[in-house]
């Protein structure tokens, strides 16, 4: 039996975010389990904690990790190009979120809604150019988490 | 969502049926982020409660119900 208390699944959080950062990929149960020494199902149900404490966003249909905001486990319009890796973001803030996650300078390429045209900034030494685009919230706070895709 | 203009965000919320919403500018919503997620990397992050975030949100002016959690 394996007891998993809220600091391990913080440790699993860490690592989550770790695997981000480094693969540009959310990890699966197994590739977690296999650095916590723990079997899939019992990283599911962290998971599962971390979904419902609103620190990851699982898939419902695969009970695997969507979204770690800023980062997307799955294509997006938004991508965040460091060096060599590219990020999905969750929507246009989370692009500046995964710098400042990251702590990066970066270049962010994001398709327009209306014409699909890619509009470019890039954060540097702390500073973002384009900082006159507009980024569109349409959605108040209390209605954020009632569906997290569509926010 | 990004735009290029207020104009363009009005046209595009109309033709698609879209709530107003808020629409701040990229400088704005990089200071959000900074402030945001700039503990997301810790290994002791722990989330933040209600009240955090709205101090984060206030400390840039967000302060309309637009920005409030409860």
């Amino acid at each position: 039996m394996h007891n998993i208390n809220p600091d391990s699944d913080l440790q699993i959080r860490y690592q989550i975010y770790q695997f981000f950062a480094d693969l540009c990929r959310p990890p699966s149960s197994y590739e977690i389990g296999e650095r916590f020494k723990l079997p899939p199902d019992v990283v599911e149900l962290a998971f599962r904690r971390l979904h419902d404490r609103h620190m990851i966003f699982l898939d419902a249909a695969t009970g695997q990790i969507r979204m770690a905001n800023p980062f997307s486990g799955v294509p997006t319009n938004y991508r965040v190009r460091a060096g060599e890796k590219v990020w999905w973001a969750n929507c246009a803030w989370d692009t500046l979120g995964i710098a400042a996650t990251l702590n990066l300078d970066v270049a962010i390429e994001a398709n327009h809604p209306g014409d699909g045209q890619t509009l470019s900034l890039k954060v540097i030494n702390g500073e973002v150019t384009e900082s006159d685009l507009l980024v569109y919230f349409p959605l108040p706070c209390q209605q954020w988490y009632d569906d997290l895709v569509y926010t | 969502m990004l735009f290029r203009s207020k104009e363009e965000t009005n046209e595009w919320c109309q033709t698609h049926d879209m709530p107003e919403g808020q629409v701040l500018t990229v400088g704005q919503v990089w200071e959000l982020s900074r402030l945001w997620y700039r503990d997301r990397m810790l290994e002791r992050f722990a989330g933040r409660t209600v009240e955090e975030a709205h101090q984060i949100f206030e400390q840039l002016g967000l302060n309309t119900p637009f920005w409030r959690f409860v």
